[in-house]
């Protein structure tokens, strides 16, 4: 389900915050990405249920909703420890699919499955 | 203060902080918005926090906490060493916490279809509780300040939500002017960390709170791990009225000294309710007329408390032992306690409350603090720290009717020129009693004087008496057998001011 490095830091957002109440554009100043980036990672991890967003049309803040319960196997705690350092971050990046296709699962090099 | 009922009827929240309420008269007026100032680390987050926990735990009222800067996984994390489960809260619906920013929070209030406004709503959210409200009010030179302040009460009480904004203490400045949110809150109360010599205290003022009494001044508090804020009542604050009635003696019943002769001198004992000090120089047998007092006590079943700052227990238990006295069995059989506190770096309100404490649940017939020139010199003499706090303490002991006895070290080893030193309180006493070193010939010997007998007679006759080891003290018989080297004080006179002289003929009273 993890594609890219902005895939992977909008989940550890969203699980220190797991209720924000916030436009786009500004989560994607807080992890350093641009928005068309950003949008696609939202766009994945909602498409996975693991956030739902609640949004009112006539203004930018969205409420989103962060559901780890939607993630396989209590893999959540597992992959935060793993990125709380360097090194673990580094590995993880490492270990995101490359492409499309595989409608990647994996986020760890063991095969940790996060997604569908 | 408010009973339970007329808090109900006056619909009052209760902020469910260990001491706070009291200092509140049980809570703040519902829908209040409560602006809570402070620097940096004076515990404001926590404060907010267990408002809104309290709330959800123990009275039924949902709450939402709003971040702007502190992440939520951090504030759940911090929250957990005070035992507060917030996820279990949020997963129970009673909680949200909601991360943000100040725009999109402005905004939200001021929208009646407002996201963060509809959670509240679907969760019944009686409480909310926003950290950091600096940005969203600017210093009171900013003409704006007050519109956005005015902005944000308007959204929180259309909701029906009683709020408490933490304020940073920046934002105060330096400026004498209050703020606009100062005077557009409800309720005001300000946190502190206050330097106290080389060491800090914390302290909680309520400056103002619309709609109801409260106890002024700058309370003290601690955030104690596993609990949360817990706040001690200033030492001055007036205590219940049952403190003034209670001063009036019980006439009926006595208190044994526990010293074989001292009762006969005064009266039978000392008065339930009264408060007595016991002076003399360091050594001189006040801690053992002490353990005496408390022995006796347990010898007939009346519970027995003794504070000590200058030993702790275990040393009091071995100068017990050394004058035949078993206080650790009388422990055992719960007739006893012995409370040590560290007399370095006392804060005076959180130990007051300490004291409360021990006496509401022990519920002592007597008391004894060793000593009172220990909290002397610690809180000060001359200001009013010190006074205040030995007021109080004689009030509470009046109210839990105990007799009680302050040790008092005099510094004068031969005689006495004042009865209490720099203390200069012995009208809040009813009973002074003073223990001399008198040299005669060669040697010192321990005379006793009744000084001050409040509603008794008093003859102030100094008598001699003894500590015995393995036996304690006593007093002697006004006329010793006659023969060298002793001779009763009774054949002298002078004994207090320091020249003894030889009377040459015996007075007559020499009971």
């Amino acid at each position: 389900m993890l594609r890219s490095a902005c895939d992977l830091d909008l989940l550890l957002f969203f699980a220190r915050h797991p209720r924000s109440l916030l436009p786009s554009d500004q989560i994607g100043r807080f992890l350093g990405y641009d928005l068309k980036e950003l949008a696609a990672s939202l766009e994945v991890l909602t498409a996975a249920g693991i956030v739902t967003r609640i949004q009112n049309p006539t203004r930018l803040a969205q409420l989103f909703v962060f559901m780890p319960g939607r993630m396989d196997g209590g893999a959540l705690p597992s992959l935060l420890k793993l990125a709380s350092t360097r090194e673990g971050r580094v590995e993880l990046l490492r270990s995101l699919a490359p492409g499309p296709d595989e409608g990647l699962a994996l986020v760890h090099s063991k095969r940790m499955v996060v997604g569908s | 203060m408010a009973t339970p009922t007329e808090s109900s009827e006056r619909d009052l929240v209760r902020t469910g902080v260990s001491g706070l309420d009291p200092i509140l008269s049980s809570g703040i007026p519902r829908r209040n918005v409560i602006l809570v100032e402070g620097a940096i680390g004076t515990g404001k987050t926590t404060l907010g926090v267990e408002f809104v926990y309290h709330g959800a735990t123990s009275y039924d009222e949902p709450g939402i906490i709003v971040l702007f800067e502190v992440s939520p996984d951090k504030l759940v994390r911090d929250a957990a060493a005070f035992g507060w489960d917030l996820p279990a809260l949020e997963r129970e619906g009673r909680l949200r916490i909601i991360f943000t920013t100040r725009a999109v929070f402005r905004q939200e209030l001021q929208q009646a279809d407002s996201l963060l406004l509809e959670e509240a709503a679907k969760m019944g959210a009686r409480r909310i509780f926003v950290d950091g409200v600096g940005g969203l009010v600017a210093g009171a030179d900013v003409p704006e300040s007050r519109e956005a302040f005015q902005i944000l009460v308007e959204g929180l009480q259309r909701e029906n939500l009683t709020a408490m904004l933490a304020l940073e203490a920046s934002v105060l400045g330096d400026s004498a002017n209050s703020l606009p949110a100062e005077s557009i809150a409800d309720t005001v109360i300000r946190l502190r960390i206050e330097d106290v010599q080389r060491a800090a205290v914390r302290s909680i003022e309520v400056v103002k709170s619309r709609g109801h009494d409260f106890q002024m001044g700058r309370h003290s508090f601690r955030i104690v791990d596993g609990q949360g804020i817990e706040v001690y009542r200033r030492v001055q604050a007036p205590r219940k009225g049952a403190r003034d009635a209670a001063a009036a003696f019980d006439t009926t019943k006595r208190v044994s000294t526990g010293v074989p002769g001292l009762d006969e001198i005064v009266n039978g004992g000392y008065y339930l309710g009264s408060t007595t000090v016991v002076a003399g120089i360091s050594g001189v047998g006040k801690s053992v007329m002490a353990l005496q007092f408390l022995a006796e006590g347990a010898r007939r079943g009346e519970r027995s408390l003794m504070f000590t700052l200058d030993e702790q227990v275990a040393q009091v238990l071995r100068n017990a032992s050394t004058i035949g006295l078993d206080l650790e069995a009388d422990i055992a059989r719960g007739l006893v306690r012995l409370h040590y506190d560290p007399p370095q770096e006392i804060e005076v309100d959180h130990h007051f409350h300490e004291i409360e404490r021990i006496v509401s649940e022990f519920k002592p017939v007597r008391v004894v603090f060793d000593s009172l020139s220990t909290y002397g010199s610690n809180l000060g003499t001359t200001g009013r720290v010190f006074r205040d706090f030995f007021h109080a303490l004689i009030a509470l002991m009046k109210e839990a009717q105990t007799a009680t006895v302050y040790n008092h070290e005099n510094p004068e080893m031969l005689g006495m020129s004042s009865m209490m030193g720099d203390f200069a309180m012995s009208s809040l006493v009813d009973n002074i009693l003073l223990l001399n070193w008198i040299e005669l010939g060669d040697s010192f010997r321990l005379g006793l004087t009744v000084a001050k007998m409040r509603a008794n007679p008093t003859s102030h006759v100094t008598h001699e008496c003894e500590v015995v080891n393995g036996q304690g003290m006593r007093l002697l018989p006004r006329r010793l057998p006659v023969g060298p080297p002793a001779q009763g004080f009774a054949t002298y006179r002078g004994l207090i001011s320091r020249s003894p002289e030889r009377q040459p003929v015996l007075p007559k009273d020499d009971s």
